[in-house]
């Protein structure tokens, strides 16, 4: 089985994002495994929607900071993820500004029939989706996608301490979330 | 306790439940596609035209704009080879470096995040956590603190008084500065955002939806305005309250994006100007007959026609544009005249206040304050001038302050 990120000898990404056909092909190949990897991780179809058009286009602006590795899609998921860190920072000023105030952010965590999840993953999203931003960010990237803690307060924007903190309330909170969850089935 | 393992393994399975419908691929596809046909178009254009602000940054008047600016540019490169011939000397360098780094000349600490400013009897009044600091601006010292009870509170100023809106108290007070306390409580319902014109204190309630007027003699409410929404901050000015709506859902609704307009004489409302689907509108200033707001949704700069309640023009200034402050007048102390001053926190790098000249539709100068970018909790917030000095309201994790920036010696 072929590798589908791998690109060809002599793939200058310049050069495809110049050619109307080139483009369109290249995107149908990538797209899906991006927005996948985003899908996963937000459980909101228009938020992962807008994160890819914002991921490709990213590349489409700037063709040239590709850096010519065998494979495009780790690159491909590495502006996805700061993407998605930046999305999960705007949501975390967004609730700490929201609850100082005492009302709630109109921003919906996750909408109710946009993923077709089995039963065990809605449970999952469910209490992953009742956690604040920042926490909802550290566990996505600690445990989904396997970053250090120092990788993960790079994406979340805090100290490494502040985020020991965070994964640590995270985890907790999850944990009892979820396990309500699945005690009351 | 779920072990690291166990906590892994629960996680991993969103990746392996989810099924992506293909339906938004596709959408998407056709927005990226358009602007990669305008990236493309552009880079096809000669580099002369490629420098000019493109149809994101100026919505109204592009053309006209277009024209002037290219006719500026050619004036402009025929001064700069008179220059270079020797035939004219520039009277000052030209600013070529827009990123400066500024520290702030002064800053108090607050007990509590920064909500509003204001201005009365030569003092700072800073709404912060529960309570008012009353600073003195040349010593940057808090002379008093006044309690307004539980949760957060606004501070306004103007010709009708000092006044404090208490949230959870549910009151509207005027502010005795002589002995720094509370007076004359008028019951409002969830009082959050207040400003003072000349005989009235207008008072906006998100959660109720309503904008409440209450006559500074008396202490009684004159009016109660049902503008919906979660109006936020008022501003009065040009015979009018203007009434931004602020990302957040009310008993009446969303409205964000919507700045409402009152008419002071009849207490009706003569106007809903919209900034867009996605804005959140966070200031509104009144300021030598321009009314302009910014918007901490998408970091725009938009200009409203008071004559028609029709929007002029948006600028793109950058992430999450919060506070106005007007230095037309005073700006050139600082080294760049002519603009207006906003306070920008983009999600990655510095927050810091960006200068835009309203004339060319752009940021001509960003002031970098040595924010954190993890330090930063919301941000920068809210601008005030006083005695020629720039405050700055910083909601920064690290410790709530103010600011201020004082024009270079």
């Amino acid at each position: 089985m072929t590798n589908p990120g791998a690109v060809a000898p002599g793939f200058r990404l310049p050069e495809i994002v110049a050619d109307d056909r080139a483009f369109r092909a290249w995107y149908d190949r990538h797209a899906p495994r991006v927005y996948r990897y985003l899908l996963s991780r937000c459980g909101s179809e228009s938020v992962a929607e807008d994160l890819l058009q914002a991921v490709f286009m990213e590349v489409v602006r700037h063709p040239e900071t590709f850096d010519g590795r065998a494979d495009v899609l780790p690159w491909l998921i590495g502006i996805a993820r700061h993407q998605l860190g930046r999305h999960y920072r705007r949501r975390d000023r967004s609730e700490r500004w929201s609850w100082g105030r005492g009302v709630h952010a109109v921003e919906p965590v996750s909408q109710s029939g946009e993923l077709h999840a089995a039963r065990v993953g809605a449970d999952i999203r469910a209490a992953l989706a009742a956690l604040p931003a920042l926490q909802q960010a550290a566990l996505v990237f600690r445990f989904l996608d396997g970053l250090s803690v120092r990788e993960v307060a790079d994406h979340i924007g805090r100290s490494e301490d502040a985020t020991e903190s965070v994964l640590r309330r995270a985890r907790v909170r999850f944990e009892q979330i979820y396990r309500g969850a699945t005690d009351a089935d | 306790m779920l072990t690291d393992e166990q906590l892994a393994r629960l996680i991993r399975e969103l990746e392996t439940s989810v099924d992506p419908d293909a339906t938004p691929i596709v959408r998407a596809f056709d927005r990226i596609d358009a602007d990669r046909q305008l990236v493309l178009r552009r880079r096809r254009q000669p580099w002369w035209l490629r420098i000019l602000p493109g149809p994101r940054s100026l919505d109204l008047g592009l053309r006209p704009v277009r024209l002037l600016m290219l006719v500026s540019l050619v004036v402009g490169m025929l001064l700069g080879g008179l220059i270079v011939a020797g035939v004219l000397r520039p009277s000052e360098p030209p600013l070529n470096k827009l990123d400066l780094v500024v520290r702030p000349a002064a800053s108090v600490d607050l007990p509590g995040r920064p909500y509003s400013m204001a201005v009365d009897g030569g003092s700072l009044w800073v709404a912060n956590g529960n309570v008012v600091s009353r600073i003195d601006p040349a010593t940057a010292k808090v002379q008093a603190t006044i309690p307004t009870g539980s949760g957060a509170a606004s501070v306004g100023a103007g010709p009708a008084g000092l006044w404090v809106a208490s949230l959870d108290a549910g009151m509207v007070s005027r502010v005795d500065a002589v002995t720094n306390t509370l007076t004359e409580p008028t019951p409002v319902a969830s009082p959050e955002f207040l400003a003072v014109g000349d005989a009235d204190v207008w008072v906006a309630s998100p959660t109720t939806g309503r904008v409440t007027r209450i006559d500074a003699a008396t202490g009684r409410i004159a009016a109660s305005v049902l503008v919906g929404g979660a109006p936020s901050q008022p501003v009065v000015g040009l015979g009018s309250v203007w009434i931004p709506h602020d990302c957040r859902t009310s008993t009446q609704g969303p409205k964000a994006g919507v700045v409402t307009r009152i008419d002071i004489a009849t207490n009706r409302v003569v106007g809903e100007i919209s900034g867009g689907t996605q804005a959140c509108v966070h200031t509104v200033v009144v300021s030598s007959g321009e009314v302009w707001f910014t918007d901490s949704n998408d970091g725009t700069l938009t200009q409203i026609d008071p004559a028609t309640n029709a929007i002029l023009r948006t600028l793109s200034i950058g992430e999450d544009a919060r506070g106005i402050v007007d230095m037309r007048a005073g700006g050139s102390r600082y080294g760049v005249p002519g603009a207006l001053w906003l306070t920008v926190n983009p999600s990655f790098g510095q927050s810091g206040i960006a200068l835009v000249d309203p004339v060319a539709g752009k940021v001509v100068a960003f002031l970098d304050l040595g924010v954190a970018p993890q330090a930063s909790t919301v941000g920068l917030t809210d601008l005030f001038e006083l005695d020629g000095s720039v405050w700055v309201a910083a909601d920064v994790s690290e410790q709530p302050a103010v600011w201020r920036i004082d024009p270079a010696p």
